[in-house]
């Protein structure tokens, strides 16, 4: 063999942007027949007019609206995130990032427990019992009274307090007999046969038993053609939906008091619990997976050529993820914003470090993010800022071909099937060129290539040259000026736009962004795939996205309010 | 009461420690183990070596201290009666396949699935892997293998190379003390016995426990797959109590390994450095305990490619895969970064030094008249020849070890029918400052799905009782061909 074309990270987002017969709307008829290659397998793309949810109907698809209550497992285990955060709460101890209990923990999967997950909650368990007995704190937290006697009396306490905290929901009979047998036979189990050691090996037992470590959902209450979830169930959907973690006792007492049967009971509670600080942590993890942030993304491997970007340093990385972060935390919860304002809105946060790339004084600031209203005619929302710029740039050029990949698959939810083969490795002409659009335009021209670059990836990029591989305003390259002019597809119409502000405007008052995020949210939040009856729970969020006024915190509290969220469907006939 | 634990008869020779039976108030059964048991570890690095540098001097031959000297293996001289090198494999599928190359991808999907990569969607491959193959089949127990990484787990298809299903990755165990609990739950015998003892109990009554909360689930109305979800649980607690622990398998042993609760809660830092360095060495010192404790006959221990050497004297300043491109970077071409080759050299150099610590710690440890390695094969196999020209083909491979008497030793074998060479890692960035990428090396393309299957029969593993003859979905870089040259490397076999 000869060498290998090697395209490593830089490539990544390359595949999956070609082949564009599958595209809907117009770009449907401008894409070409032709270039679907040896791509058998390709992505969605292949399957005509599921682009968007104005394609053509297919049976099966899940973009398309059927109402009811879509079929799901009544066994989700607890996932390394909730873990963390159900063990902090339950247990009153305080997390060390370095060290968190799912750094014991095998990755997450949906599958059954394999040994390498037994073996990780086997271990957990053990740390964590032994951490709450030596901590007087958390024991305080855990252990509900002082033991007497032969301590049976406040065995029987913890087992309960503790189990229905444990299992969210009370123990049954035969659950507390079972606990108990363990204090019972505390002398032969245990080397002392103390109180201590006997709660400990308690509390290790519940943090391995499956109705902990699942959120099962086992109640058998029918109600039409479904059944309704117990009050607890819904407590436990709310917690972990809002905050990513177990119920607070606020959120107890409304189960135990069956508050949690009406849609009305349920957004009271919700609205309650988005005022909570664990619900921004939670929102922020949304907005950062739409971002495509964090860990072995873009956003974390970051370099650039210091000869041609001598402002950009290795510590700026993690500085535009925090103010990418804070922008969607003001937007949602500061400013109480909409979904136009993520896309809009002039406010961001800068440092010392990040200023001079928003054209802004250094010596003004700090090491710290702080607040300001940058230049409403250059930056327009998330997308217009340093950090998605940045990476969505390459080493030494930006890439008007990344970025127009993102905001057209990841923003407007265009489907865009996989690249012809050979596409990742064309080079990009540079003679005689002297932009990165010239160079753009020449490296996409092939037939192969122009179907889906000319019309549906590059133009979306091109508004966006206004900014350098570092995300710094820029009017000129190599003496020529940035021409940011564009027909940018949009959904069904194609439209003109003079650069990015224009663009940001225009596609935050498109159907096609509000459904792709309403659709993203509802994934997150229902953590699973879209299916077709979700998707009429994102089709009515996404008319109310276009509403003026209505915020993205609405938006989630009525993720609270579909059918799907009170009731699971029963097997179906095998 | 339920037999929960059967006990082997050690495979070092050494008696049962009668106290303990006693204490475990349960009934056990002395076996004895007719041979020792046969092993396969596999040391996996990523972004290639400097070819060059690495292979021996002799191509096809026998193999001697000298042959290694000034190599980048020269480590490995007092083994060199033990090693051996199948020269001229390479790995299939290579390259564009349906639609979709990238090398990395693909180096990593590939190489123990003999099968292409999913051309969308994560990329994930599109075979089960050796290693799931290989524990299905010759472990006493569990049916999944060991497989080990140090630092963070990276869950995608650049740092998977094990695959327990079609499209279905197994993420490596990162953190050296659930490897540790679970020899500790297996250990017989040795002070303090009341502490172990307790420890099985506990986990005793635990068990019933998990049981019983199981059974509760079971009495619901669910839908087949939360059903099986149930039943594998149950069938794990139960795959679990019946383990066959070896009589090696003891506390002082852990601990003369240098394995204690200190070391590995020290080993177990999340730093790079800390998990290269402590964490690395504990991973290897665990290897070797699971093999004394016979849990697990098949062991991957890979170690991550996107990482920037700042160790044992190390300062870099790019990561492996840049400096692999010799500019830095995770583009290519480019402008060679400042003492590349050096760099490269040194990263290399410290690899063969894990694997020299490896190789030398099994053949440490006596097993009957011979040592755990003449047992076992240690692979070092490599996700690329070269990092910079991406290749899979005329690729470094070394094994340490017999594994029982199965594979020659002490020779370098071609099984390709021309000459080799060692490819050309520094024709780019010894002399000149632009990478180029003439860098790896033609020929060497006999299917590595061969080595694969000569591995499956030294292990022991069978077909229903034949022999295995083919491994993976293809051994061309045409799909629709299927497995074209099926069998093992006879000319490897002792």
């Amino acid at each position: 063999m000869k060498r290998s074309i090697h395209i490593g990270f830089a490539g990544l987002l390359a595949t999956g942007l070609l082949g564009c017969t599958g595209v809907v709307g117009p770009a449907a008829g401008t894409g070409t027949g032709s270039m679907t290659g040896s791509g058998s397998t390709t992505g969605t793309g292949s399957t005509p007019g599921t682009g968007s949810t104005t394609g053509t109907v297919v049976p099966g698809d899940p973009r398309v609206c059927t109402p009811g209550v879509p079929q799901t497992s009544q066994l989700p285990r607890l996932t390394r995130a909730q873990y963390d955060n159900t063990t902090r709460d339950l247990l009153g101890i305080t997390l060390q990032p370095a060290s968190l209990p799912s750094s014991m923990l095998a990755p997450d999967t949906t599958g059954s427990v394999v040994q390498r997950a037994w073996d990780g909650y086997q271990t957990a368990a053990d740390a964590l019992a032994a951490q709450v007995i030596a901590d007087a704190a958390a024991r305080a937290k855990v252990i509900p009274c002082t033991p007497t006697g032969d301590g049976a009396a406040c065995a029987q306490q913890l087992i309960e307090q503790f189990g229905r905290r444990a299992f969210r929901r009370p123990l049954t009979a035969e659950e507390t007999t079972r606990f108990v047998t363990l204090y019972t036979n505390r002398a032969q189990l245990t080397a002392t046969g103390t109180f201590d050691e006997a709660a400990q090996l308690i509390i290790r037992a519940f943090l391995l038993s499956p109705s902990f470590l699942t959120r099962a959902e086992i109640a058998e209450t029918p109600e039409g053609e479904y059944f309704v979830l117990s009050n607890h169930e819904v407590a436990s959907r709310l917690s972990y939906m809002l905050w990513g973690t177990m119920p607070d006792e606020a959120l107890f007492a409304a189960a135990a008091a069956g508050k949690l049967t009406t849609s009305a009971g349920i957004l009271a509670e919700a609205q309650r619990m988005l005022k909570d600080p664990k619900a921004r942590t939670k929102v922020s993890e949304f907005h950062q997976q739409y971002a495509h942030m964090g860990d072995g993304t873009r956003w974390s491997q970051i370099t650039r050529d210091p000869a041609l970007y001598p402002g950009f340093t290795a510590a700026m990385t993690p500085l535009l993820s925090d103010e990418t972060n804070r922008f969607f935390d003001y937007i949602v919860f500061d400013k109480g914003g909409t979904f136009r304002d993520l896309l809009t809105s002039p406010v961001g946060f800068v440092n010392a470090a990040l200023a001079p790339l928003y054209g802004l004084n250094a010596a003004q600031y700090g090491a710290d993010l702080v607040q300001v209203n940058l230049d409403p005619a250059t930056r327009s929302g998330v997308f217009t800022r340093l950090g998605f710029l940045t990476s969505y740039s390459l080493y030494d050029r930006p890439s008007a071909i990344l970025r127009g990949a993102f905001i057209q698959k990841e923003v407007l939810c265009t489907a865009i099937g996989a690249p012809p083969p050979g596409a990742e490795a064309t080079p990009q002409p540079t003679a005689g060129l002297v932009t990165n659009r010239e160079r753009t335009d020449a490296q996409t021209a092939g037939a192969a290539c122009a179907g889906c670059h000319q019309t549906l990836i590059n133009p979306t990029g091109y508004a966006l040259e206004s900014y350098d591989a570092i995300g710094a305003y820029r009017q000129t390259e190599g003496g020529a000026p940035i021409n940011t002019s564009a027909n940018v597809v949009i959904g069904a119409t194609t439209v003109p736009v003079t650069g990015a502000v224009d663009l940001m405007a225009k596609i935050a008052s498109s159907p096609e962004a509000a459904g792709c995020y309403a659709q993203k949210w509802v994934q997150y939040a229902y953590e699973r795939g879209l299916t077709s009856q979700d998707s009429c729970t994102a089709q009515t969020l996404a008319t109310n996205l276009s509403r003026d006024g209505y915020t993205v915190v609405s938006l989630i509290t009525d993720l609270t309010q579909s059918q799907s969220f009170r009731y699971r469907a029963k097997e179906l006939a095998p | 009461m339920m037999k929960r634990r059967r006990f082997l008869k050690g495979v070092a020779g050494a008696a049962l420690a009668a106290p303990f039976l006693s204490s475990l108030e349960r009934s056990a059964r002395a076996q004895t183990a007719a041979t020792p048991p046969r092993r396969l570890v596999i040391f996996y690095t990523n972004n290639g070596t400097l070819t060059n540098r690495w292979f021996p001097s002799v191509e096809n031959g026998a193999i001697t201290a000298a042959s290694l000297t000034g190599t980048t293996l020269a480590g490995l001289s007092p083994f060199a009666a033990k090693l051996l090198f199948p020269r001229g494999l390479a790995m299939f599928p290579r390259g564009m396949i349906n639609g979709y190359f990238d090398p990395h991808d693909q180096g990593m999907g590939s190489k123990l699935t003999a099968a292409p990569i999913d051309p969308a969607g994560s990329h994930w491959a599109t075979s089960r892997s050796l290693d799931h193959v290989a524990a299905e089949l010759v472990n006493p127990t569990t049916k999944t293998p060991l497989v080990l990484s140090v630092g963070n787990s990276f869950a995608n298809v650049k740092g998977i190379v094990s695959y327990s299903a079609a499209q279905t990755p197994y993420a490596p165990e990162v953190n050296p003390a659930n490897v540790y609990k679970t020899l500790t739950g297996a250990f017989v015998g040795g002070a303090p016995a009341t502490a172990a003892d307790y420890r099985v109990k506990q986990g005793n009554s635990i068990m019933d426990l998990v049981r019983g909360d199981l059974d509760s689930f079971k009495r619901l109305n669910m839908s087949a797959a939360d059903k099986k979800k149930v039943d594998d649980w149950q069938s794990l607690l139960r795959q679990t109590e019946i383990q066959v622990v070896s009589a090696a398998c003891t506390p002082a042993n852990a601990t003369a390994l240098g394995i204690t609760d200190a070391t590995v809660k020290t080993a177990g830092g999340r730093d790079m450095a800390t998990a290269f360095t402590k964490g690395g060495d504990m991973m290897i010192n665990l290897i070797a305990l699971t093999m004394m404790c016979d849990t697990n006959r098949m062991i991957v221990l890979q170690w991550p490619g996107f990482v920037t050497f700042k160790w044992d004297g190390m300062d870099h300043q790019y990561d492996h895969h840049g400096l692999s491109h010799r500019n830095g970077s995770v583009a290519v071409g480019g402008t060679c970064a400042p003492g590349v080759i050096d760099s490269i050299a040194q990263i290399d150099n410290w690899y063969a030094g894990r694997y020299v610590k490896l190789v030398g710690l099994i053949d440490s440890i006596k097993e009957g008249d011979r040592t755990m390695l003449d047992n076992s094969a240690v692979m070092w196999l490599p996700e690329l020849a070269d990092g910079n020209a991406h290749n899979n083909n005329n690729l470094p491979i070394v094994i340490a070890g017999s594994a029982g008497g199965y594979l020659k030793q002490g020779v370098a074998v071609n099984l390709d029918t021309k000459t080799l060479g060692t490819g050309n890692s520094e024709a780019s960035c010894t002399a000149g400052t632009t990478v180029s990428f003439n860098t790896g090396s033609t020929g060497g393309t006999v299917p590595l799905n061969k080595l694969h299957v000569t591995l499956l029969n030294a292990l022991g593993a069978t077909n229903a009782g034949a022999p295995i003859t083919q491994f993976g979905t293809m051994d061309t870089n045409d799909v629709s061909k299927g497995i074209t040259n099926p069998g093992e490397l006879t000319a490897i076999k002792a």
